[in-house]
């Protein structure tokens, strides 16, 4: 960090405070982002410690970019409608299995 | 031609037209030996009221995209079952199940081709993929099971079309790990299209033998027995008769690993020959059935599952009693030297003189079915020994203690659920084998004997420091007496550290107790998320 000047009030904000250790955000290991493919049911160390949780609330980042489309309904081109206009955080128990069954 | 005649010669053209009409209903195809030319014209009727707008019918009676496939029951089901989602298919329930048996009777998959992928076709849980194609496994089985993969036959020009149809539908398959490091596209297309092909074709020796194998009728008195994990052993009888079309009535009596009586229904049918799908209810519990049969149609193998929970289950086997003799199981499998011990031997047209080597045996009760005995071994020989009902002959472990245990699975999984939501909570059913060291006295050669399973304690506990600091195994769940983990609800959990799921990494331990001793051994589990997509191949 020490290479970065903050260039707005926002960014002086966040360089001043002392907490920047707590945006961790929902995540119980740091370093959850798509880009380190974290797996949906288990990390790349075997464990559970650092997959995206509670899923819930990163629930849009797993399924538009259909990351774990077997897993997680992609929204990007089969199911567009899965989680539409839900704030999984909240109404997660709404959401639906999506296999046909009959 | 005088009136007479010219009355009567339409008479006889309808005759001959009409007897020849007859014969075709019953009339095997010379295609596909195990059909009629009947029902191959109406599942082609089938294909084509349902599929025949997208999927053109060519001179020769194939259709695009449908014909240069074979695929399991399920696989066939999957695939229609994609193309009501992703093309808005309509398709009554009936005719899926029409187009499904008529799919894999004339482009189904052998026993042979589907061995090696049974526990994925079980809906085994809680299994690990062994001998995967490592460049497939990247390609493929970082998404789905690679069972799903090898469950099908293609030529390679298919296999193309299938890799065109993953990238059209998931855009970011190119950039997900394992496919950035590579040129995804490329590869997938060229060598693994081509790798595809050759291990899986569409033409295979194996799949034009079984349609020139006569399939069997499954009618008949079955013997039946069976392990239900966590639970133990059962056995029993089941009548089954045909319904028509290869489908057929199941009635079930069978003795429960508790020893009591257990009646029921089932219904069935069998796809490709030997793919037996039944639905079965006893004592209010639902249960389906995925088994196979033999070659000979006199016996089968498979797994069955609770309707609503597929994790929970075990396997079977079944004989058919007018055609085979033998014992089946012994329960238990093993005799612990100077415990007088009740043992139950299952078989088919049981007869004869009774003994154990090694052991002092006092028949109880004998059928046909079931011989039921008392034994007591003085420890000499120890390891596998014969047991014999007349001239039938199998083995049993007599052994003077447990040296170890292992826990089965060594990795489990188990998800969240419930709590309002509608995916169930999955769970993990775990199993202690007790082993003696055999009489090289080390633990883990090849001398090691299986006694079976034993009783144990069952408790989790974290698995490591990350999960102890997230006190995975206060949130994640409990395990019961008989070994089954029961995830805690879905959902974020404001208890605890950044509301995070009831998701956790724990061990699970089994502790064997005999006098003063105490065995343990340990397993992995995973308690983690739910998934809501939920085919019948994963």
């Amino acid at each position: 960090m020490k290479h970065l000047k903050p260039l707005n009030k926002k960014a002086h904000l966040l360089a001043g405070s002392d907490n920047t250790e707590d945006v961790l955000a929902m995540q119980s290991v740091a370093g959850c982002t798509t880009s380190t493919d974290p797996g949906w049911e288990v990390d790349p160390f075997g464990s559970v410690a650092s997959l995206c949780q509670p899923m819930e609330a990163d629930l849009y980042g797993c399924s538009d970019p259909c990351w774990w489309p077997a897993a997680v309904p992609d929204t990007v081109n089969t199911y567009p409608d899965w989680s539409k206009g839900e704030d999984t955080r909240k109404n997660w128990r709404s959401l639906q299995a999506v296999f046909p069954e009959e | 031609m005088t009136l007479k005649n010219a009355l009567f010669m339409p008479f006889i053209l309808f005759l001959c037209f009409y007897l020849s009409a007859c014969s075709q209903d019953d009339k095997k195809s010379m295609a596909e030996p195990n059909v009629t030319d009947t029902e191959i014209q109406a599942g082609r009727m089938l294909i084509s009221d349902n599929c025949s707008g997208c999927h053109m019918e060519m001179e020769d009676h194939t259709f695009s995209r449908i014909s240069q496939i074979r695929k399991t029951p399920e696989g066939w089901d999957m695939n229609i079952a994609r193309m009501m989602i992703f093309h808005g298919l309509e398709i009554s329930s009936e005719d899926r199940k029409a187009l499904v048996k008529f799919l894999s009777d004339t482009q189904g998959l052998a026993p042979s081709e589907t061995l090696a992928h049974r526990d994925v076709l079980e809906r085994k849980h809680n299994i690990i993929e062994q001998g995967t194609d490592p460049d497939l496994a990247s390609m493929c089985a970082r998404c789905h099971t690679y069972a799903r993969v090898a469950l099908q036959r293609r030529d390679k020009t298919e296999w193309q079309n299938l890799v065109h149809m993953h990238l059209g539908q998931w855009a970011s398959i190119e950039y997900q790990m394992l496919s950035r490091e590579r040129d995804w596209r490329a590869d997938a297309l060229g060598s693994v299209a081509e790798k595809l092909g050759q291990m899986y074709p569409l033409k295979t020796a194996a799949w034009d033998e079984w349609q020139n194998t006569e399939w069997k009728d499954m009618s008949g008195e079955w013997r039946i027995v069976g392990h239900e994990d966590g639970r133990g052993d059962f056995n029993g009888t089941m009548r089954i008769t045909t319904t028509g079309n290869d489908t057929y009535k199941v009635e079930y009596d069978l003795v429960s690993p508790e020893g009591t009586s257990v009646t029921g229904m089932g219904k069935s049918i069998v796809h490709s020959g030997y793919e037996w799908r039944g639905a079965s209810e006893l004592q209010g519990q639902k249960y389906r059935e995925i088994w196979a049969a033999s070659k000979d149609g006199n016996s089968m193998t498979g797994r069955f599952f609770q309707k609503d929970h597929s994790e929970r289950g075990g396997n079977i086997i079944a004989w058919r009693k007018s055609d085979t003799k033998g014992i089946m199981t012994i329960v238990p499998s093993s005799l612990k030297a100077g415990v007088e011990t009740e043992i139950t031997i299952n078989g088919v047209d049981l007869s004869g003189d009774v003994s154990i080597e090694g052991a002092k045996v006092t028949v109880k009760s004998a059928t046909a079915d079931r011989v039921t005995l008392t034994a007591t071994a003085d420890g000499t020989p120890e390891g596998q020994v014969k047991i014999t009902v007349g001239n039938d002959v199998s083995t049993l472990a007599l052994y003077t203690e447990v040296d170890y245990l292992k826990v089965t699975p060594e990795y489990g999984i188990s998800r969240v659920g419930g709590g309002g939501g509608v995916i169930p909570k999955v769970h993990a059913q775990f199993e202690a084998t007790g082993y003696s060291v055999g009489p090289d006295g080390v633990q883990g050669t090849q001398d090691d004997i299986n006694l079976g399973s034993v009783p144990v304690t069952w408790s989790v506990d974290n698995y490591n420091e990350a999960a102890a600091a997230m006190d995975d195994a206060k949130y994640a769940g409990e395990i019961t007496s008989s070994g089954t983990f029961i995830p805690a609800e879905a959902g974020p959990n404001k208890m605890r550290k950044y509301s995070t799921n009831n998701a956790g990494d724990l061990k699970v331990i089994a502790t064997y107790t005999d006098g003063d001793r105490n065995l343990t051994a340990e397993a992995h589990l995973i308690a983690t998320v739910q998934r809501w997509n939920n085919p019948p191949i994963m």
